[in-house]
This record gives C-alpha cells, sequence and structure tokens, in this order.
C-alpha cells in the first residue's frame, strides 16, 4: 500500500510539471500578443510596453518558464492583471465555497446513490426498473438548465433558498448551508444517478459471485450478507465512481458557480477567462490539477483501505 | 470463430428489440435529419422577429410558441440542432482516432509505448475536462473547431484505455498467437483479430461520448463560448429563456426537453448496445425470501407413478425416517425459459443413512449441482424448487418457510463448493469469516470463537493455524482455502455435509489429501457426506453408496459394490469404463460418444438413448421406470438386469 502511495505520488510530480508547463504555454500559444487582448485594440504603446514587462513578456521565453515555473513552485502564482491582488490569494478565497460544493454534492450523491443503487438492486422487479428510468433520466439534464428551474421553483417562487450568493460558513452556518442547497442539489443530481447506477451494477456483481453462497450455506443471515459482505466488496468500484464524480464537480463548479455567483475557483477561471488574466487563469488550472491528482490520492487510500487485494499487493 | 454469426452483429440484433433503444433510435434519426436539412423541416426563419407576436403559447401557427422577439421557437430549435450535432460529431471522431490509435499502439507494443500513452492518459485526467475546455476556448478566440477537437482529444484519453485493455486481453489470446506464428502482418492482425474484440465497447463508448458531448457544447454556449452568440444554438437557447424565466417559464421547457431527450437517447443507444453486448453475466446466488411459484415444466413428460406414490427410486417406505439423514422425494428444479418453463432437475429422489458418504455421479450438465443446491435451498433466482418432500435430519424442509429454513443451513446442513478461491469473501480474513460464522451458529462470543476457529483450523489439517487465521483469501493456496472452506463449513457442526466437486479445481496431490480430510470427518464426527462428483474413480475408495444422474434425473442408484459390480445402466458402464481416463480428460468421457442433452431437448422416452449401444424400438416410446437390479439397487434402463449381468464390469477389461 505505501508503495502504491509513493508511486503515485511521484507520478504526480511529472504530470503536475506537464500541467503547469501548459498553462505556461497559455500566453505563448494565444494568437497575436496577449497584452493587446488583455488592454484591446486601442491600448498606447507605453501601456503595452508596462504589461509586457508586468507578465515578462519582455523576457525570452525560456527565461519566462524558468522565472515562472521558479515561482510557482515557491507558492507565487502572480498578481492578477485585473485586480491587481496575488492570484495565491484570490484561489485560497476561492477555494472554500467550490470545496463546500465539492463536498457537500459529493456526500448527498453518494448517501442517495448508494441507498437506491442498493435498493434497485436487492428489490428487482419494477421498484429496480423504475430506479433505473429515473437514474437514466437524471443523468441526462443539463446542470445549468436544472439550476434556473430550481432557482425559479425554490428561491423565486417559494423563496426558501436565496437564488445566488454565497455566506462563508465561519460567518453563518446556517446561511452558508442555505446559500448552499440549490447549487450542490444542480450539480447533485447528475452524479448520484451515476453513483447509484454503479453501486446496483457493484451490486448485482457481487450477489453473483460465489462467496455469497458460501456465506448463506455457512448460516449467515440474508441481512448480514447484505449489509456486510456484499456492501464492502461493491464499495470497492463506488469508492472509484465517488471519485470521478467528486472531479466531476470541478467542471461543473465552472458553470454553476456562474449562475448562482459563488465566489469559488470556476468562477474565478471564468471570469479571467473573460478579462484575459492570464496568471488568474494559469493559477487555476495548476490547482484544479493538484486537487484531480489529491482526490484520486484519496480514492487510491480509499481502494486499498476496502480491497486487501490492492492493500496487500 | 468461423461460421457463426459475430456476437457484435448477435447483440445489435437484440439491442434493436428494446423498445427503449428504439425510442431512441427514432429520436436521433430524426435529430440527425432536422440538423441536416433544417431549411426543409424549420416552418420560419429562426431570426425572423415578429414583435406582434412575441412570448406566444404553443399554437397551430408556432407549435412550441415565440420568444421575447416573436421568434418562432420551433425553427430555432431545429436550425440550433445543426451546430450541436456537429460539433459532438466532431468531438467523437477525434477522440475515436485518437483513443484507437494510442490504445492499438499501446496495447499491442507495451513496453515505452505503454507507458507513454498512459502518461499522456493521466496528464489528461488531471485537469478537469470543462476548465480544459473553456480554457481553450480562450487561447482559440471561440474557434468552436478547436474546441470540439479539444474535446476529442481529451474524449480520447477513456478511448485509449479501453482499447489497450481489450487489445493487450486480445493480443494474449491464443488465436493472435497462431496467427503471429502463422506469419500475418501486424496489421492485419490488429484489423482481423484485434479489432473485432473492441467494436463493441468502443461504439457503446462512442454514444456515452455523443451525449457528455452534447451537454459541454450546450453548456459552452450557454455561457457565451464557442458559439456565435447570434446562432440559435442550444445553450443560447436556454441562456435567452433564463431571461424570461420568472415571468415566461415556459421558454424553459421546449429547450430543456430537446437537450434531455437527445442526451437520454445518445445514453440509451450506449447503454442498449453494452447490455446486449456477450457477457459473462452470472444470476444472483442471493436466495431469494419469497420462493417463484412455477408451472409444470414443458419439458417433462407425466410419468406412471409407483405403487408408494413416487416416481420410483426414491428411498424404500420401510426405512425408518430416523435412519436417515437425507431423504428426498421427487424432486424438480426448474427455470423460467424463451421456451417456457424448463426443468434442469426432474424428479429426482435420494437418500442417505447417517454417517454414510453417498455419491452423486454424472457429466457437467446432468444437475448434480443444481440437485445439491435445491437441498440446501440455494437455488439461484428465478429457479424454482418442487418437491414431495425433502427431509434434512429429520427436519421436513421442503413444507418450511424460507427463513427456518435459513436456520438450518450452516447448522444441519452446511457445503463446500468447488471453487474455493472464489469461495471466500475476498474482503475478510479467513479468521475473520470463521468468527462471523462462529458468533452465528454457536452464539459464541469473540474470544471464545477465535479459540474455536483456530481449533477448527488445526482440525482441518493446517499446520499453522494463526498464519491462516490472518490470512486473506487472495494469500491461500487452492488447498488450504478448501480447508478454510471446510473449517467454514464445521462452524456449525453440521450433520450432512455436501461437498460439490470439493477437488476439481485442486492439483492432483492435494485431492487426495482434501478426500482423506473428508473421511475423517464422517468418522470423527459422524456426518453425513454428499459427495458430488464427475469421477466415479474418487467415488471407488470412499463412496458407501451411489446416485448416477444422467440429464437431470437418477438413472441408477445402489451401493458402491453393487453399482461398480454389476453396473445396470448402460451409462454407469459407460461412466467407469472411462474412469481410467477421465482424471486428465476432465468432463469429456473418451468412451461415450456425443453429449448430454440439454434440458429443453429431453426426449420423452429414455435420455440416453440416443448414445446407447443397447438402445431398442422400445426406449425412445416413453419415459422409462425404475428396475429392480438387485436389492436396493435400481436402474432406469429397460435392459437393465441384461446389462448387470454382462461380466465382467471392471474397468479394466471393458470393451466398447
Amino acid at each position: 500500500m505505501a508503495r502504491l502511495v509513493v508511486r503515485r505520488l511521484l507520478l504526480a510530480v511529472p504530470t503536475l510539471f506537464v500541467v503547469a508547463t501548459f498553462s505556461f504555454l497559455l500566453m505563448q500559444l494565444v494568437p497575436g500578443d496577449p497584452a493587446l487582448m488583455i488592454l484591446g485594440q486601442n491600448a498606447t504603446q507605453s501601456q503595452i510596453a508596462d504589461l509586457h514587462t508586468q507578465l515578462g513578456l519582455d523576457q525570452p521565453p525560456m527565461e519566462q518558464y524558468v522565472s515562472w515555473l521558479g515561482s510557482a513552485i515557491t507558492g507565487d502564482l502572480g498578481t492578477s492583471i485585473i485586480t491587481g491582488r496575488s492570484v495565491v490569494s484570490s484561489l485560497s478565497l476561492a477555494l472554500p465555497p467550490t470545496m463546500s460544493l465539492a463536498i457537500l454534492a459529493t456526500v448527498v450523491s453518494l448517501l442517495l446513490g448508494v441507498t437506491f443503487g442498493m435498493l434497485g438492486a436487492v428489490k428487482g422487479g419494477w421498484t429496480d426498473r423504475a430506479i433505473q428510468q429515473v437514474a437514466g433520466v437524471g443523468l441526462a439534464i443539463p446542470n445549468f438548465w436544472v439550476a434556473y428551474i430550481l432557482i425559479l421553483v425554490f428561491a423565486l417562487t417559494f423563496q426558501l433558498f436565496p437564488a445566488t450568493g454565497y455566506v462563508p460558513i465561519n460567518q453563518d452556518p446556517v446561511g452558508w448551508l442555505k446559500s448552499l442547497v440549490l447549487p450542490v442539489a444542480s450539480i447533485a443530481i447528475a452524479n448520484t444517478c451515476q453513483i447509484l447506477l454503479q453501486t446496483r451494477a457493484s451490486v448485482l456483481d457481487v450477489q453473483s459471485r460465489d462467496f455469497i453462497r458460501t456465506l448463506q450455506a455457512t448460516g449467515i443471515r440474508r441481512g448480514a450478507v447484505l449489509t456486510k459482505h456484499v456492501l464492502r466488496n461493491a464499495a470497492i468500484p463506488v469508492a472509484v465512481a465517488t471519485g470521478i464524480s467528486f472531479i466531476g464537480v470541478f467542471s461543473g463548479v465552472v458553470v454553476i458557480e456562474a449562475i448562482f455567483n459563488t465566489p469559488g475557483l470556476g468562477n474565478l477561471l471564468l471570469t479571467g477567462v473573460q478579462g484575459a488574466d492570464f496568471p488568474v487563469v494559469q493559477g487555476t488550472i495548476v490547482v484544479f490539477a493538484i486537487l484531480v491528482i489529491l482526490t484520486n490520492l484519496a480514492v487510491d487510500l480509499a481502494t486499498g483501505w476496502l480491497d486487501p487485494r490492492v492493500r496487500l499487493s | 470463430m468461423t461460421g457463426t454469426r459475430s456476437p457484435f452483429r448477435a447483440a445489435l440484433g437484440a439491442m434493436v428489440r428494446r423498445p427503449a433503444v428504439v425510442v431512441a433510435l427514432v429520436w436521433v434519426g430524426l435529430l440527425v435529419l432536422i440538423s441536416v436539412f433544417p431549411d426543409f423541416f424549420a416552418p420560419y426563419d429562426p431570426l425572423k422577429q415578429d414583435l406582434s407576436a412575441i412570448f406566444e403559447p404553443p399554437s397551430a401557427t408556432h407549435w412550441l410558441g415565440t420568444d421575447n422577439l416573436g421568434r418562432d421557437i420551433l425553427s430555432r430549435l431545429i436550425f440550433g440542432s445543426t451546430g450541436m450535432l456537429q460539433g459532438a460529431v466532431l468531438t467523437a471522431v477525434v477522440a475515436v482516432v485518437i483513443g484507437v490509435v494510442l490504445g492499438l499502439v499501446a496495447g499491442y507494443f507495451g513496453g515505452w509505448a505503454d507507458s507513454a500513452v498512459s502518461f499522456y492518459v493521466n496528464v489528461l485526467l488531471s485537469v478537469p475536462g470543462f476548465v480544459i475546455i473553456v480554457t481553450v476556448a480562450f487561447i482559440s478566440g471561440n474557434n468552436v473547431v478547436v474546441i470540439m477537437a479539444s474535446l476529442g482529444v481529451v474524449f480520447s484519453s477513456a478511448i485509449a484505455r479501453l482499447v489497450r485493455g481489450s487489445t493487450q486481453a486480445a493480443r494474449n489470446l491464443l488465436y493472435v498467437d497462431s496467427a503471429r506464428v502463422s506469419g500475418l502482418s501486424t496489421p492485419r492482425i490488429i484489423t482481423r483479430h484485434v479489432f473485432p474484440n473492441v467494436t463493441g465497447p468502443l461504439i457503446v463508448q462512442t454514444f456515452l461520448f455523443l451525449a457528455q458531448a452534447f451537454l459541454i457544447l450546450a453548456s459552452l454556449s450557454f455561457l457565451g463560448l464557442g458559439f456565435d452568440p447570434q446562432s440559435p444554438d442550444w445553450g443560447q437557447l436556454v441562456q435567452q429563456a433564463t431571461q424570461e424565466i420568472n415571468d415566461h417559464p415556459w421558454l424553459m421547457v421546449p429547450i430543456g426537453a430537446a437537450l434531455i431527450f437527445t442526451v437520454l437517447a445518445f445514453n440509451q443507444l450506449g447503454a442498449g448496445l453494452r447490455e446486449s453486448l456477450p457477457q459473462n453475466r452470472r444470476e444472483s446466488m442471493l436466495v431469494s425470501d419469497r420462493p417463484r411459484v412455477a408451472p409444470k415444466p414443458a419439458n417433462l413428460a407425466d410419468r406412471a407413478l409407483t405403487p408408494d406414490g413416487t416416481s420410483g427410486l426414491a428411498a424404500p417406505r420401510e426405512l425408518v425416517d430416523e435412519d436417515l439423514a437425507l431423504d428426498v422425494r421427487d424432486l424438480t428444479v426448474s427455470f423460467p425459459q424463451d421456451a417456457g418453463e424448463i426443468a434442469v432437475v426432474d424428479t429426482v429422489s435420494l437418500h442417505a443413512k447417517r454417517g454414510e458418504v453417498l455419491g452423486l455421479v454424472g457429466e457437467s450438465g446432468c444437475g448434480k449441482s443444481m440437485t445439491a443446491l435445491a437441498v440446501l435451498g440455494l437455488v439461484p433466482a428465478p429457479g424454482a424448487v418442487q418437491a414431495a418432500s425433502v427431509s434434512i435430519a429429520g427436519h421436513v424442509v421442503s413444507s418450511m418457510s424460507e427463513k427456518d429454513r435459513a436456520r438450518l443451513r450452516g447448522r444441519t446442513i452446511a457445503m463446500i463448493g468447488q471453487e474455493p478461491m472464489v469461495a471466500l469473501d475476498p474482503c475478510f480474513t479467513a479468521g475473520s469469516a470463521l468468527v462471523e460464522a462462529l458468533r452465528a451458529n454457536r452464539g459464541m462470543s469473540r474470544s471464545e470463537a477465535k479459540a474455536t476457529a483456530l481449533e477448527l483450523l488445526t482440525k482441518v489439517g493446517i499446520a499453522r493455524p494463526m498464519a491462516v487465521f490472518q490470512s486473506y483469501p487472495h494469500q491461500l493456496s487452492g488447498g488450504m482455502a478448501q480447508r478454510v472452506a471446510i473449517a467454514l463449513a464445521l462452524t456449525g457442526k453440521p450433520e450432512i455435509l455436501i461437498a460439490d466437486e470439493p477437488t476439481t479445481a485442486l492439483d492432483v496431490t492435494i485431492q487426495a489429501e482434501i478426500l482423506d480430510l473428508l473421511l475423517d470427518l464422517r468418522d470423527s464426527e459422524g456426518m453425513t457426506i454428499v459427495l458430488v462428483t464427475h469421477d466415479l474413480g474418487v467415488l471407488a475408495d470412499v463412496g458407501d453408496r451411489v446416485a448416477v444422474m444422467y440429464a437431470g434425473e437418477i438413472i441408477e442408484t445402489g451401493t458402491t459394490a453393487d453399482v461398480f459390480a454389476r453396473p445396470g445402466h448402460p451409462y454407469t458402464r459407460g461412466l467407469l469404463a472411462a474412469v481410467p481416463d477421465a482424471a486428465a480428460e476432465g468432463d469429456r468421457l473418451a468412451a461415450l460418444p456425443g453429449r448430454v442433452p440439454l434440458p429443453r431437448d429431453w426426449p420423452t422416452g429414455c435420455r440416453f438413448a440416443e448414445r446407447c449401444a443397447f438402445r431398442m424400438p422400445a426406449c425412445t416410446q416413453a419415459p422409462v421406470d425404475a428396475t429392480i437390479v438387485d436389492a436396493g439397487h435400481l436402474s432406469r434402463c429397460l435392459a437393465a438386469r441384461e446389462v448387470a449381468a454382462i461380466s465382467p464390469a471392471h474397468p479394466s477389461t471393458e470393451e466398447r
């Protein structure tokens, strides 16, 4: 197990390096002068020259790269062109809302998905078919569309939850939760269905294995077979699916945070992109990559914890 | 592989018989049509404004109503579909082309090529897909072709992984090796032998990607990225609808429905095909608490009952029930199939005295394992069991509820199976499995259970019980795992142990050890053992009595000595003749031509007639009843006594 974790971490280094290199190259890849893109076509020569100096574009590319990478490793991702704030401080402000969204959405999806996936697999018959159909439709609902439906119903019509905005948890935990209900729901619908279908498939698979017969022949009660043995074995692929859906939230937040005006990483990326704020875009990509790598590591740890074949290999 | 319909074609055939898939196909077909010929299908110009008719509800002139500028919503949907579908198809094509090439290279060549591809996959998967796409939209100046191609690159990682796996598997298959030896060039091997194996999963994945691409495209254009803001693509339509959501919520409906139906349709096509692809789907082993009541199986003829009210071969009534550890009368097991209810075990009667070893013998597919499972009450759903009576150590289980029956399992009757390596839960140590069973069966405390578990492990011949106690199943050898399985079966001190081919999967040297262990346990615990096997040779040494099964029914039963000395059924003779070769040949019997008929092909008369050297016209006319060969030795053969009289019946001198 330790070897697996070490190998994963060692693999993470070149992966992050490549991601960082690509995000550095963003500025080089833009057709034309990035400064013009930022300042607009009417910028004066001196404005452009100033920005070139600020972005380091007046240096040879290799030197820019080395100095950018050097700062990035020491935790300096530059300053935002638009707000003038350090990118790292913007990122650290944007991290809590996005993580709140991702964690809450995953917890909700995991609880609902495992419950109903297990229910369908164990009950079978029309219960199972109904659950499968609903999950199929749930997977097909676009999150941005359902977000507005939720706003219409729960914010505009019944005014149960705020339509937009975010309240930090240390200011007002109840307000925090309320501000997250609708964005979390928008994301959790598809993720629940994903985890549900995986749970159902895994439970059916485990139920068909020989050891289930052994357990029953040995006198272990049906309830114990289901809750202890089936669930435990089925949890291994479900853990992987949960990791995938957690990572999926990071894709979803770009749209969902824009709709709900949540000051998270997705919003940061989108406003960065819209304002051609290169340092912000570069920094956000690197942070997203770190989050994905950490999530995958957590999934590896969880699988190892659940599956002795992985742990002891 | 030759001559038969390819599995992929068969899957396509099965797929289009699903109603959901048909609906999905119609929708996708319609979508393709309208997106290719929008001018023909759209009733209006999608950009034509009519300020006198804004926010109109659906009507005969505007089927889906009009928007804030009086533009026809249906026409906008139709025109918007073109860019969506083009983008999605472009994404899928790029993903498949790149993914297939990389996957084939990685899977076929391995080594550094494999490492390079897996690094590529890792890098792509380390940034959330939509984050990449938004960034690409930014640096490409909203060039939709570049954006969709990049999305294809992102998706290609999953295809590369899929194709790599299938290619590796295919590469290792024998026929590819032989193709290589016979001098086929690499491209030919790939196109002829590797590609057919990945086609199915690849198409499934492509459908799922089309669905994903549609969602991502719509998200992008919803954010105002990618498409021309003037074009009525579907994300824009959602964006416009949200502007008026409070006053005119209807606007959300048509575009929402179009998006959901489209994504659902692509997903359904993918899922429909995946479920139709051949796979080793197995039934649940979990017993239902509500057994199914089955109609009379279609493949069984009406039988004349013997004077004692059973179909013959049952334990004679004069045997007092208490002497019998196991008394099965007229047990039938059936499964629903396309052809109707089909029996796989046909009115089987068995009995075993206390402390006896009863051998249940027959080729694969004769129904002997299913008989054993029915006795335990562990026939997998949707199987149904009917019996005149099944008694286990004096308990009449055939009239019990599943709940009561479950209480007997482990404590009165237990089982060991043929695949010890998969018979134990891989997530728990041998010790924890034993402790769980001991606590359930003997109500022990944790520490008592641990001590007893170690004792049991010693009893089944394990030299280092503590080491095995702490081991997970994957750390045990097959023989060791079978000993643990036997220890598990002993946790409830059962009176009857059903051993279903307990040595088939083990090394020859281990086989004898396990059989000796079972015999020792019979002697020390006074257990009755039902030994299910295809190998008559095994029973020669250990069996007290034998029941021979063929095509779902018992065709001969008697003491081992009688049956071996004077086999009264040609099938038994054949089995005996095959004994010397059987160990090497597995289930194939060299001396018997042909194979066991499938249950749905069971003839009305003798089921063995087709393969029988002693066949007479009468054999195929009506079901054959049991004939008494000697006292307690019965055979379901019209010529039983004549067959038994042929001498000598010893395998080594048997000639055919």
